[in-house]
Protein backbone atom coordinates (compact mmCIF):
# COMPACT_ATOMS: atom_id res chain seq x y z
CA UNK A 1 0.00 0.00 0.00
CA UNK A 2 1.38 3.25 -0.56
CA UNK A 3 0.52 6.41 1.45
CA UNK A 4 -2.67 7.84 1.86
CA UNK A 5 -3.07 11.48 0.84
CA UNK A 6 -6.48 13.70 1.86
CA UNK A 7 -7.39 15.73 -0.97
CA UNK A 8 -9.77 18.19 -2.42
CA UNK A 9 -11.25 18.53 -5.91
CA UNK A 10 -12.67 21.82 -7.51
CA UNK A 11 -16.07 21.70 -5.96
CA UNK A 12 -14.63 20.98 -2.41
CA UNK A 13 -15.41 17.81 -2.43
CA UNK A 14 -12.94 15.54 -0.75
CA UNK A 15 -11.30 12.11 -1.13
CA UNK A 16 -8.16 9.93 0.82
CA UNK A 17 -6.15 9.11 -2.33
CA UNK A 18 -2.79 7.36 -2.29
CA UNK A 19 0.89 8.77 -3.38
CA UNK A 20 4.05 7.66 -4.14
CA UNK A 21 7.45 9.11 -5.56
CA UNK A 22 7.39 8.99 -9.23
CA UNK A 23 10.41 6.89 -10.12
CA UNK A 24 13.15 8.37 -12.74
CA UNK A 25 15.64 7.03 -14.80
CA UNK A 26 18.92 5.88 -13.12
CA UNK A 27 22.66 5.98 -13.55
CA UNK A 28 24.09 2.41 -14.48
CA UNK A 29 25.72 0.51 -11.85
CA UNK A 30 29.24 0.77 -11.08
CA UNK A 31 31.53 -2.65 -11.56
CA UNK A 32 33.34 -5.54 -13.58
CA UNK A 33 32.55 -7.29 -16.33
CA UNK A 34 32.07 -11.06 -15.30
CA UNK A 35 33.62 -10.35 -11.71
CA UNK A 36 30.76 -9.28 -8.83
CA UNK A 37 31.78 -6.45 -6.88
CA UNK A 38 30.43 -4.96 -3.68
CA UNK A 39 30.22 -1.29 -2.45
CA UNK A 40 31.81 -0.78 1.32
CA UNK A 41 32.70 1.60 4.27
CA UNK A 42 35.80 1.00 5.39
CA UNK A 43 37.74 2.71 8.51
CA UNK A 44 40.19 5.16 7.23
CA UNK A 45 42.33 6.35 10.13
CA UNK A 46 41.63 6.29 14.03
CA UNK A 47 41.22 9.11 16.32
CA UNK A 48 44.78 8.00 17.37
CA UNK A 49 46.24 8.40 13.74
CA UNK A 50 45.09 11.89 13.04
CA UNK A 51 47.34 14.59 12.69
CA UNK A 52 46.14 16.32 16.09
CA UNK A 53 46.82 12.79 17.53
CA UNK A 54 50.11 12.47 15.61
CA UNK A 55 51.34 15.75 16.32
CA UNK A 56 50.69 15.62 20.39
CA UNK A 57 52.87 12.36 19.94
CA UNK A 58 55.59 13.05 18.10
CA UNK A 59 55.13 16.85 17.71
CA UNK A 60 54.49 19.04 14.85
CA UNK A 61 57.25 18.29 12.32
CA UNK A 62 56.32 14.56 12.34
CA UNK A 63 57.36 14.09 8.89
CA UNK A 64 60.49 12.01 10.07
CA UNK A 65 58.88 9.57 11.75
CA UNK A 66 56.37 8.42 9.07
CA UNK A 67 59.29 7.80 6.62
CA UNK A 68 61.20 5.71 9.30
CA UNK A 69 58.11 3.86 10.38
CA UNK A 70 54.24 3.70 9.57
CA UNK A 71 52.99 6.02 12.87
CA UNK A 72 49.56 7.53 10.86
CA UNK A 73 48.57 3.50 10.43
CA UNK A 74 46.95 1.63 12.89
CA UNK A 75 47.25 -1.92 11.32
CA UNK A 76 44.77 -3.43 13.67
CA UNK A 77 41.65 -0.91 12.75
CA UNK A 78 42.43 0.96 9.48
CA UNK A 79 40.39 -1.31 6.82
CA UNK A 80 37.94 -2.23 8.70
CA UNK A 81 34.67 -2.54 7.35
CA UNK A 82 31.96 -0.61 8.68
CA UNK A 83 28.58 -2.65 7.72
CA UNK A 84 26.56 -0.11 10.11
CA UNK A 85 26.79 2.76 12.64
CA UNK A 86 24.81 5.31 14.37
CA UNK A 87 25.04 8.78 14.22
CA UNK A 88 26.15 10.31 17.31
CA UNK A 89 27.22 13.90 18.90
CA UNK A 90 31.13 14.88 20.02
CA UNK A 91 31.23 17.84 22.22
CA UNK A 92 33.46 20.54 20.96
CA UNK A 93 36.20 18.61 23.52
CA UNK A 94 34.96 15.46 21.64
CA UNK A 95 33.12 13.67 23.95
CA UNK A 96 30.60 11.86 23.51
CA UNK A 97 27.39 13.28 24.45
CA UNK A 98 25.34 11.03 26.37
CA UNK A 99 22.44 13.62 26.88
CA UNK A 100 20.23 15.33 24.69
CA UNK A 101 21.78 18.67 23.48
CA UNK A 102 20.51 22.17 23.56
CA UNK A 103 19.47 22.89 20.30
CA UNK A 104 19.45 26.82 18.78
CA UNK A 105 18.49 27.69 15.39
CA UNK A 106 20.92 29.75 13.39
CA UNK A 107 19.92 31.71 10.12
CA UNK A 108 21.95 32.33 7.49
CA UNK A 109 22.04 34.90 4.82
CA UNK A 110 21.93 34.09 1.11
CA UNK A 111 26.18 35.05 1.80
CA UNK A 112 26.05 32.69 3.94
CA UNK A 113 26.65 34.70 6.95
CA UNK A 114 24.93 34.03 10.11
CA UNK A 115 22.05 36.48 11.02
CA UNK A 116 20.33 35.38 13.44
CA UNK A 117 20.01 32.52 16.49
CA UNK A 118 16.93 31.74 18.32
CA UNK A 119 15.07 29.22 19.80
CA UNK A 120 13.89 26.64 17.25
CA UNK A 121 10.25 25.97 17.25
CA UNK A 122 8.80 22.70 16.23
CA UNK A 123 6.64 23.07 12.92
CA UNK A 124 4.13 20.22 12.78
CA UNK A 125 3.51 18.29 9.52
CA UNK A 126 0.41 19.33 7.67
CA UNK A 127 -0.12 16.71 4.73
CA UNK A 128 -1.83 14.02 7.01
CA UNK A 129 -5.63 12.22 7.12
CA UNK A 130 -7.07 14.74 9.14
CA UNK A 131 -6.73 18.04 7.02
CA UNK A 132 -7.40 17.99 3.17
CA UNK A 133 -4.99 19.53 0.93
CA UNK A 134 -6.97 21.85 -0.63
CA UNK A 135 -7.24 23.43 -3.87
CA UNK A 136 -6.88 26.74 -3.37
CA UNK A 137 -8.14 27.83 -7.40
CA UNK A 138 -4.96 29.44 -7.84
CA UNK A 139 -3.99 28.30 -11.60
CA UNK A 140 -0.75 28.48 -13.65
CA UNK A 141 -0.16 27.69 -17.35
CA UNK A 142 2.16 24.70 -17.27
CA UNK A 143 4.71 26.27 -19.48
CA UNK A 144 4.42 29.55 -16.93
CA UNK A 145 5.06 26.96 -13.70
CA UNK A 146 7.95 24.88 -15.41
CA UNK A 147 9.74 28.26 -16.53
CA UNK A 148 9.30 30.14 -12.69
CA UNK A 149 9.86 26.85 -10.78
CA UNK A 150 12.23 24.08 -9.83
CA UNK A 151 10.86 21.24 -9.01
CA UNK A 152 12.84 18.52 -7.10
CA UNK A 153 10.42 16.38 -5.89
CA UNK A 154 7.12 14.65 -7.76
CA UNK A 155 4.46 12.44 -6.42
CA UNK A 156 1.98 10.60 -8.51
CA UNK A 157 -1.53 10.29 -6.90
CA UNK A 158 -3.28 7.17 -7.17
CA UNK A 159 -7.17 6.34 -6.51
CA UNK A 160 -8.12 3.55 -4.19
CA UNK A 161 -10.81 1.92 -5.66
CA UNK A 162 -13.90 3.49 -7.89
CA UNK A 163 -15.04 5.88 -6.43
CA UNK A 164 -11.77 7.62 -5.97
CA UNK A 165 -10.83 6.74 -10.04
CA UNK A 166 -13.74 8.46 -11.24
CA UNK A 167 -12.74 11.45 -8.52
CA UNK A 168 -9.00 11.90 -9.93
CA UNK A 169 -10.11 11.15 -13.85
CA UNK A 170 -12.03 14.25 -13.81
CA UNK A 171 -9.70 16.30 -11.93
CA UNK A 172 -7.02 14.88 -14.16
CA UNK A 173 -9.55 15.72 -17.21
CA UNK A 174 -9.96 19.38 -16.05
CA UNK A 175 -6.38 20.53 -15.77
CA UNK A 176 -5.39 18.73 -18.50
CA UNK A 177 -7.72 20.64 -20.60
CA UNK A 178 -7.01 23.67 -19.52
CA UNK A 179 -3.38 23.04 -20.01
CA UNK A 180 -2.51 24.49 -16.24
CA UNK A 181 -1.85 23.34 -12.96
CA UNK A 182 -3.76 24.14 -9.47
CA UNK A 183 -1.66 25.07 -6.49
CA UNK A 184 -3.12 22.99 -3.39
CA UNK A 185 -3.02 24.42 -0.06
CA UNK A 186 -2.39 22.95 3.15
CA UNK A 187 -4.02 23.96 6.72
CA UNK A 188 -7.39 24.63 7.63
CA UNK A 189 -7.91 27.25 5.10
CA UNK A 190 -5.50 25.90 2.38
CA UNK A 191 -2.98 29.04 2.41
CA UNK A 192 -0.37 27.29 4.29
CA UNK A 193 2.93 25.52 1.90
CA UNK A 194 2.65 21.49 2.44
CA UNK A 195 4.99 20.23 5.58
CA UNK A 196 5.02 16.20 4.92
CA UNK A 197 7.15 15.22 8.09
CA UNK A 198 7.83 17.64 11.42
CA UNK A 199 9.90 19.79 11.16
CA UNK A 200 10.37 19.13 6.91
CA UNK A 201 10.58 21.37 4.47
CA UNK A 202 7.88 23.74 3.45
CA UNK A 203 6.89 22.79 0.01
CA UNK A 204 4.41 24.74 -2.68
CA UNK A 205 2.70 21.77 -3.97
CA UNK A 206 1.33 22.04 -7.66
CA UNK A 207 -1.38 19.58 -9.08
CA UNK A 208 -1.13 19.01 -12.94
CA UNK A 209 -2.87 16.34 -14.52
CA UNK A 210 -2.96 14.51 -17.97
CA UNK A 211 -5.29 12.02 -19.76
CA UNK A 212 -3.76 9.43 -22.38
CA UNK A 213 -4.39 10.42 -25.72
CA UNK A 214 -4.85 7.13 -26.81
CA UNK A 215 -7.16 5.92 -24.00
CA UNK A 216 -8.85 8.59 -22.57
CA UNK A 217 -9.73 5.95 -19.01
CA UNK A 218 -5.96 6.29 -18.21
CA UNK A 219 -4.90 9.76 -16.84
CA UNK A 220 -1.98 11.07 -14.60
CA UNK A 221 -1.89 13.06 -11.33
CA UNK A 222 0.97 14.72 -10.31
CA UNK A 223 1.62 17.05 -7.50
CA UNK A 224 4.90 18.37 -8.11
CA UNK A 225 7.12 20.12 -4.95
CA UNK A 226 9.06 23.24 -5.21
CA UNK A 227 11.01 24.83 -2.57
CA UNK A 228 12.68 27.20 -4.76
CA UNK A 229 11.79 30.23 -7.43
CA UNK A 230 13.71 30.37 -10.50
CA UNK A 231 15.65 33.62 -10.28
CA UNK A 232 19.28 35.32 -9.37
CA UNK A 233 20.77 35.12 -6.00
CA UNK A 234 21.66 38.79 -4.40
CA UNK A 235 24.49 40.03 -5.68
CA UNK A 236 26.08 38.91 -2.55
CA UNK A 237 25.39 34.96 -2.94
CA UNK A 238 27.73 35.02 -5.59
CA UNK A 239 30.91 35.60 -4.08
CA UNK A 240 33.26 32.72 -3.01
CA UNK A 241 31.73 31.02 0.25
CA UNK A 242 32.12 32.13 3.53
CA UNK A 243 33.94 31.03 6.56
CA UNK A 244 31.97 28.28 8.60
CA UNK A 245 29.50 29.22 11.47
CA UNK A 246 31.66 30.60 14.73
CA UNK A 247 30.44 29.36 18.28
CA UNK A 248 28.78 31.30 20.34
CA UNK A 249 30.92 32.52 23.27
CA UNK A 250 29.17 30.04 26.34
CA UNK B 1 27.61 38.88 -16.88
CA UNK B 2 27.45 36.34 -13.85
CA UNK B 3 28.91 38.41 -10.08
CA UNK B 4 32.24 36.98 -10.62
CA UNK B 5 33.82 35.21 -13.59
CA UNK B 6 32.95 31.36 -13.51
CA UNK B 7 35.18 28.56 -13.87
CA UNK B 8 33.97 26.04 -15.98
CA UNK B 9 33.91 25.59 -19.63
CA UNK B 10 30.43 27.11 -21.25
CA UNK B 11 27.33 25.64 -21.65
CA UNK B 12 26.99 25.63 -25.87
CA UNK B 13 23.48 24.67 -27.33
CA UNK B 14 22.60 24.22 -30.89
CA UNK B 15 19.21 25.72 -32.17
CA UNK B 16 18.10 25.29 -35.29
CA UNK B 17 22.14 24.94 -36.33
CA UNK B 18 23.04 28.16 -35.11
CA UNK B 19 25.29 28.02 -31.82
CA UNK B 20 24.69 29.87 -28.71
CA UNK B 21 27.26 29.56 -25.96
CA UNK B 22 26.53 30.35 -21.98
CA UNK B 23 28.81 31.37 -18.89
CA UNK B 24 27.27 29.10 -16.14
CA UNK B 25 27.20 29.19 -12.52
CA UNK B 26 25.20 26.99 -10.09
CA UNK B 27 22.71 27.81 -7.93
CA UNK B 28 20.72 26.81 -4.67
CA UNK B 29 17.77 27.74 -2.42
CA UNK B 30 20.26 28.65 0.24
CA UNK B 31 21.81 31.25 -2.10
CA UNK B 32 18.44 32.91 -3.11
CA UNK B 33 16.59 33.19 0.45
CA UNK B 34 19.21 32.01 2.93
CA UNK B 35 18.92 28.73 4.91
CA UNK B 36 17.73 27.62 8.68
CA UNK B 37 20.47 25.47 10.21
CA UNK B 38 19.74 23.95 13.64
CA UNK B 39 22.99 23.27 15.93
CA UNK B 40 23.23 21.28 19.18
CA UNK B 41 24.84 22.36 21.77
CA UNK B 42 27.47 20.97 24.08
CA UNK B 43 27.35 21.68 27.74
CA UNK B 44 29.84 24.96 27.41
CA UNK B 45 27.39 25.91 24.53
CA UNK B 46 29.68 25.48 21.95
CA UNK B 47 28.37 22.87 18.65
CA UNK B 48 28.80 19.47 18.59
CA UNK B 49 30.18 17.92 16.04
CA UNK B 50 28.44 14.70 14.15
CA UNK B 51 30.46 11.35 14.36
CA UNK B 52 29.28 7.51 13.90
CA UNK B 53 29.30 5.27 16.40
CA UNK B 54 30.33 1.79 14.61
CA UNK B 55 27.64 -1.02 15.09
CA UNK B 56 29.97 -2.69 17.48
CA UNK B 57 30.13 0.28 19.67
CA UNK B 58 33.97 0.01 19.72
CA UNK B 59 34.66 2.95 17.35
CA UNK B 60 33.81 6.33 16.70
CA UNK B 61 34.05 7.51 13.58
CA UNK B 62 34.70 11.25 13.15
CA UNK B 63 34.50 13.15 9.66
CA UNK B 64 37.33 12.12 7.40
CA UNK B 65 37.47 8.97 9.10
CA UNK B 66 35.46 6.82 6.84
CA UNK B 67 36.61 5.92 3.42
CA UNK B 68 34.42 4.15 0.78
CA UNK B 69 35.35 1.61 -2.17
CA UNK B 70 33.95 -0.99 -4.22
CA UNK B 71 36.12 -4.79 -3.38
CA UNK B 72 36.20 -7.94 -4.99
CA UNK B 73 34.91 -11.41 -3.00
CA UNK B 74 38.87 -11.74 -2.11
CA UNK B 75 38.22 -8.32 -0.22
CA UNK B 76 40.69 -6.86 -3.09
CA UNK B 77 39.96 -2.86 -3.58
CA UNK B 78 38.64 -2.00 -7.14
CA UNK B 79 40.56 1.17 -8.05
CA UNK B 80 38.14 3.48 -9.47
CA UNK B 81 39.56 3.80 -12.62
CA UNK B 82 39.04 0.11 -13.13
CA UNK B 83 35.59 0.16 -12.46
CA UNK B 84 32.93 0.49 -15.41
CA UNK B 85 29.20 1.23 -15.74
CA UNK B 86 27.40 -1.88 -16.62
CA UNK B 87 23.47 -1.85 -17.85
CA UNK B 88 20.83 -4.12 -16.15
CA UNK B 89 22.21 -7.15 -18.37
CA UNK B 90 25.77 -6.50 -16.95
CA UNK B 91 27.05 -5.31 -20.09
CA UNK B 92 29.26 -2.32 -20.24
CA UNK B 93 28.26 1.18 -20.97
CA UNK B 94 30.36 3.49 -23.40
CA UNK B 95 31.93 6.56 -21.29
CA UNK B 96 30.18 9.88 -21.63
CA UNK B 97 32.27 12.51 -22.52
CA UNK B 98 32.01 16.17 -20.70
CA UNK B 99 29.33 18.53 -23.10
CA UNK B 100 30.72 21.52 -21.62
CA UNK B 101 32.26 23.45 -24.34
CA UNK B 102 30.91 21.23 -27.01
CA UNK B 103 27.45 22.28 -28.44
CA UNK B 104 24.54 19.84 -27.91
CA UNK B 105 21.30 19.88 -30.21
CA UNK B 106 18.35 21.90 -28.12
CA UNK B 107 15.30 20.74 -28.98
CA UNK B 108 11.81 22.46 -27.89
CA UNK B 109 9.72 19.86 -25.53
CA UNK B 110 6.11 20.40 -24.63
CA UNK B 111 5.40 21.70 -20.69
CA UNK B 112 4.04 18.93 -19.21
CA UNK B 113 7.81 16.84 -20.39
CA UNK B 114 9.46 19.55 -18.67
CA UNK B 115 7.18 19.14 -15.40
CA UNK B 116 7.88 15.37 -15.50
CA UNK B 117 11.78 16.00 -14.57
CA UNK B 118 13.44 15.93 -11.76
CA UNK B 119 15.84 18.60 -11.36
CA UNK B 120 19.15 17.77 -10.10
CA UNK B 121 20.88 21.07 -9.66
CA UNK B 122 19.99 24.09 -11.31
CA UNK B 123 22.61 26.94 -13.13
CA UNK B 124 22.10 30.46 -13.98
CA UNK B 125 23.45 31.29 -16.77
CA UNK B 126 24.80 34.28 -18.88
CA UNK B 127 25.09 34.69 -22.61
CA UNK B 128 28.59 34.85 -24.40
CA UNK B 129 26.86 34.34 -27.98
CA UNK B 130 23.35 34.46 -28.29
CA UNK B 131 21.90 33.69 -32.10
CA UNK B 132 18.89 35.66 -32.49
CA UNK B 133 16.70 32.83 -33.19
CA UNK B 134 16.65 31.14 -30.04
CA UNK B 135 16.95 34.73 -27.80
CA UNK B 136 13.12 35.03 -29.61
CA UNK B 137 12.18 31.37 -28.62
CA UNK B 138 13.53 31.55 -25.15
CA UNK B 139 11.52 34.75 -25.20
CA UNK B 140 8.00 32.90 -26.36
CA UNK B 141 8.85 30.79 -23.76
CA UNK B 142 9.98 28.04 -25.57
CA UNK B 143 11.49 25.29 -23.30
CA UNK B 144 14.63 23.37 -24.77
CA UNK B 145 16.29 20.34 -23.75
CA UNK B 146 19.21 18.97 -24.51
CA UNK B 147 21.49 16.42 -23.27
CA UNK B 148 24.34 17.54 -20.45
CA UNK B 149 26.94 16.17 -18.56
CA UNK B 150 29.21 18.33 -16.50
CA UNK B 151 32.24 15.75 -15.82
CA UNK B 152 32.69 12.86 -18.14
CA UNK B 153 30.86 9.22 -16.44
CA UNK B 154 29.04 6.90 -17.77
CA UNK B 155 25.79 8.60 -17.93
CA UNK B 156 24.57 11.79 -19.36
CA UNK B 157 22.02 14.09 -17.33
CA UNK B 158 19.15 15.75 -18.80
CA UNK B 159 19.16 19.81 -19.23
CA UNK B 160 16.13 22.49 -19.87
CA UNK B 161 17.11 25.37 -20.97
CA UNK B 162 14.27 28.24 -19.54
CA UNK B 163 14.19 31.67 -19.62
CA UNK B 164 11.37 34.25 -17.46
CA UNK B 165 11.62 37.64 -16.22
CA UNK B 166 14.33 36.99 -13.77
CA UNK B 167 17.05 35.32 -16.35
CA UNK B 168 17.87 32.45 -18.11
CA UNK B 169 18.54 29.24 -16.14
CA UNK B 170 19.50 25.43 -17.12
CA UNK B 171 17.84 23.02 -15.17
CA UNK B 172 20.06 19.89 -14.67
CA UNK B 173 18.30 16.17 -14.06
CA UNK B 174 16.73 13.53 -15.00
CA UNK B 175 13.14 12.75 -16.66
CA UNK B 176 10.61 11.19 -14.45
CA UNK B 177 8.85 7.67 -15.69
CA UNK B 178 5.58 7.88 -14.40
CA UNK B 179 2.86 5.64 -15.36
CA UNK B 180 -0.73 5.97 -16.22
CA UNK B 181 -3.62 4.90 -13.62
CA UNK B 182 -6.29 2.72 -14.87
CA UNK B 183 -9.70 1.65 -13.65
CA UNK B 184 -8.60 -1.44 -11.90
CA UNK B 185 -5.50 -1.20 -11.76
CA UNK B 186 -2.39 1.81 -10.19
CA UNK B 187 1.37 1.60 -11.13
CA UNK B 188 3.43 -0.83 -8.79
CA UNK B 189 6.36 1.54 -8.26
CA UNK B 190 9.78 -0.72 -7.17
CA UNK B 191 10.02 1.77 -3.53
CA UNK B 192 9.38 1.63 0.01
CA UNK B 193 5.81 1.91 0.66
CA UNK B 194 5.53 4.81 3.43
CA UNK B 195 7.33 7.80 3.04
CA UNK B 196 6.99 8.13 6.78
CA UNK B 197 9.86 5.44 7.00
CA UNK B 198 12.07 7.85 4.54
CA UNK B 199 14.13 11.06 4.87
CA UNK B 200 11.82 13.05 2.54
CA UNK B 201 14.90 15.51 2.02
CA UNK B 202 16.67 12.61 0.21
CA UNK B 203 15.05 12.71 -2.70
Amino acid sequence: MYRRIHLTNASGRDAMVSMAIVPHETSPRLGLRNRPVSFRRYVACTQETSHEALSRRLGEDYSQALIEGDPEIDRETVGRTIPGSVSILLSSRGDVLHASPAVVEAILGPDGAERERRQPVDAPANVHDEEPLRWTGRKIPLRDLARRFTFRRTIQIFHTDGLTYDFLLATARQLDEERCAVLLGAGPRGAEPLVFEANGRPYRGFLSGRIDPSNPERYRLLLHLSDMELKPPPPDALTPPPAPVAPNDP
Amino acid sequence: MLAYPAMAKPIVVQFRGKTSSFEHRKIDRGKIYGKKIRLPLDPDGYPCERAQLSEDGALVLRPGMVSQGYFDPAGEWIPTGDLLGLDPQGEPVRLVPSTLGVPQDATPIEPWEALEFQVNSVHLLAPDALDPELDDALLRGTILRFPFNYGADFHAETALLVRNDEGTFCLVGVPLLPSWAEPNDVPVYDEPSDLGDLDFEMF
